[in-house]
């Protein structure tokens, strides 16, 4: 028996039985639907012979039309959620005065006021904008698809599974309970050991994954018949590369860290491979060349960058003028919202690569 | 007249430092006396705000931040905490009393007359997480008290984060690796940002310094 315990911690660590919510009727009620809602859809689906289609048609399917469907059906389930939350605090707040406390615990309360606000900002809204731009931009610009089809296809489904994980902590364990901004202390190991902080923090660190992979698609040339097969694939490669390891939250953290980024991007620069793009892509022509590094390549080089600046000491030392530049690097990678909003409007992006 | 104000998870602790008074929960300030309110917090972000009074100020915890407020009017009116934070949140509440001279003097009075003292160690307990409190009165409060807050060192024997920064300043000085890591402060010693500043230093490495 013994063994089998320190087995079962071996395995599932702190998850226990204990993390289902079999003492909170509200959510029991919500399982059980869950449940039920499932059984009937999946019932259904095999009913009409439609697993196939929708594996094939939707799941797998990397046409941008389609995957934007996706994203504005993902947008309006998760509305559904974040809505129901807000009848409830609403409903809460109607009836909880003076001494009544209300039908929820200020434990529930505080987690539904959490997920609400990450549900409908970074699962609702900027999915269903996602989606409206993920289907309309290709069309405007006429061309046939966006430049990495398979990445907006992974894109999407990193979104789904961030968004996936904020409904599995309905039912298993519980949200973070900090408001959706998750100011520190407030987050941090010491004012909330719970299990919520963690879920908040990996349902956005998966669909940042989705949500930087993504940034690229859109600003691109789209004429890219000509190039071999073997070509999109690295430039696939590398894109999902980036977006792993920029990942935005690091953009918040000034100092040592944003130093240390810089680094990391200064000797991405000097990867022979991102200045062979350039070779690549005659028809990119974007970028005005002064003397930055390859054109055409990912970041300009910082240290030639400097060199152009340092003949100007003047420009140096007018610190709005560093912080822009700064801002305009940081920008393309960090400010998601912004830029994922601008995107499709000025079609080239906040990237000033091209 | 100063207050200093400390948020408490989850109440507000209120040291008269003038007066050697403290009072959990309940504020009071004479009619037309400019009050300086030097505020902080004990362990997580708290905003502090009378919406009669003043704007918000953030509590923060190792910080202290400045609100110059004055009441006009004697009257009752609602405090609260203005930033989430956490369990108790809801209940951090607390009555601001604008009065007259001599109602505030007869309400220091009431303080004064308080059995018990707010020691260090009355603090420590105090500090504890706790939610609905009543209001409490401190007939005398242990000396430099909020600068012990502040400073993370109300414990015997802590060290105060005053004194680790000026330790670490001091050896810095002296050791010329560290001396570097000074400079990268992008405010330089003056702790202003100027442009000057600001391109001689932290941004750009040693080698483009002109």
């Amino acid at each position: 028996m013994a063994e089998q315990a320190s087995l079962g911690r071996l395995v599932f660590g702190r998850l226990t039985w204990d993390a289902l919510p079999l003492h909170d009727p509200i959510l029991l009620a919500t399982l059980v639907a869950v449940a039920i809602g499932g059984v009937l859809i999946v019932a259904a689906l095999t009913y009409f012979r439609a697993w196939g289609p929708l594996w094939r048609d939707w799941i797998t399917s990397i046409d941008h039309k389609k995957i934007g469907v996706m994203y504005v059906i993902l947008g309006l389930v998760m509305l559904l959620r974040g809505f129901s939350d807000a009848v409830m605090m609403r409903a809460q707040q109607a009836v909880a005065f003076g001494d009544a406390m209300g039908y929820l615990p200020p434990h529930h309360y505080d987690q539904i006021f959490t997920a609400h606000g990450v549900i409908m900002v970074l699962f609702v809204a900027m999915p269903l904008v996602t989606g409206l731009m993920n289907f309309v931009v290709p069309l405007q610009i006429g061309a046939r698809d966006v430049a990495f089809p398979f990445l907006n296809n992974f894109s999407f489904w990193m979104t789904a599974c961030g968004a996936g994980l904020v409904m599995m902590s309905l039912f298993v364990g519980e949200f973070a309970r900090t408001g959706w901004l998750a100011y520190p202390p407030l987050s941090g190991i010491i004012a909330s050991p719970d299990v919520g902080v963690d879920y908040y923090i990996w349902s956005i660190q998966v669909a940042g994954v989705g949500t930087a992979a993504i940034r690229r698609e859109p600003h691109r040339d789209h004429r890219e018949d000509a190039r071999t097969r073997n070509e999109r694939d690295e430039d696939a490669h590398l894109h999902l590369d980036r977006a792993l390891h920029e990942h935005p939250d690091r953009g918040h953290v000034p100092g040592a860290d944003r130093r240390a980024r810089a680094v990391v991007a200064g000797s991405l620069c000097r990867h022979q491979f991102l200045h062979e793009r350039s070779r690549r892509q005659p028809d990119d022509v974007r970028q005005p060349d002064l003397d930055l590094g390859a054109s055409g390549g990912v970041h300009p080089d910082p240290a030639r960058f400097r060199h152009l600046l340092r003949s100007r000491v003047d420009l140096l030392r007018q610190a709005t003028f560093r912080l822009h530049l700064d801002g305009v690097r940081d920008g393309r990678h960090h400010a998601a919202v912004v830029s994922r909003l601008a995107a499709p409007f000025l079609h080239d992006g906040l990237g000033c690569e091209r | 007249m100063v207050v200093e104000v400390v948020a408490l998870d989850w109440k507000w602790l209120f040291i008269y430092p003038d007066l050697g008074i403290a009072v959990v929960n309940e504020l009071a300030a004479p009619v037309d006396r400019p009050i300086r309110f030097k505020i902080t917090a004990s362990s997580v972000m708290n905003s502090f705000f009378i919406p009669a009074l003043a704007g918000q100020i953030y509590a923060m915890p190792s910080m202290e931040t400045t609100l110059h407020a004055v009441i006009n009017r004697p009257g009752e009116y609602a405090g609260f905490s203005a930033n989430y934070s956490g369990a108790g949140f809801s209940d951090m509440r607390f009555k601001f009393l604008g009065m007259s001279a001599a109602d505030f003097d007869r309400w220091v009075q009431k303080a004064k007359a308080a059995s018990t003292e707010l020691s260090r160690d009355a603090y420590l307990k105090l500090e504890q997480p706790s939610e609905r409190e009543p209001v409490r009165r401190y007939r005398a409060v242990a000396p430099d008290l909020f600068d012990a807050v502040v400073n993370r060192c109300v414990e015997q024997g802590k060290t105060c984060l005053r004194d680790t920064m000026r330790m670490d300043t001091h050896r810095a000085s002296r050791s010329p690796s560290l001396r570097d890591s000074v400079a990268w402060n992008p405010f330089g010693a003056a702790g202003v940002c100027t442009a000057d500043s600001f391109a001689a230093s932290a941004l750009l490495p040693n080698t483009y310094r002109d």
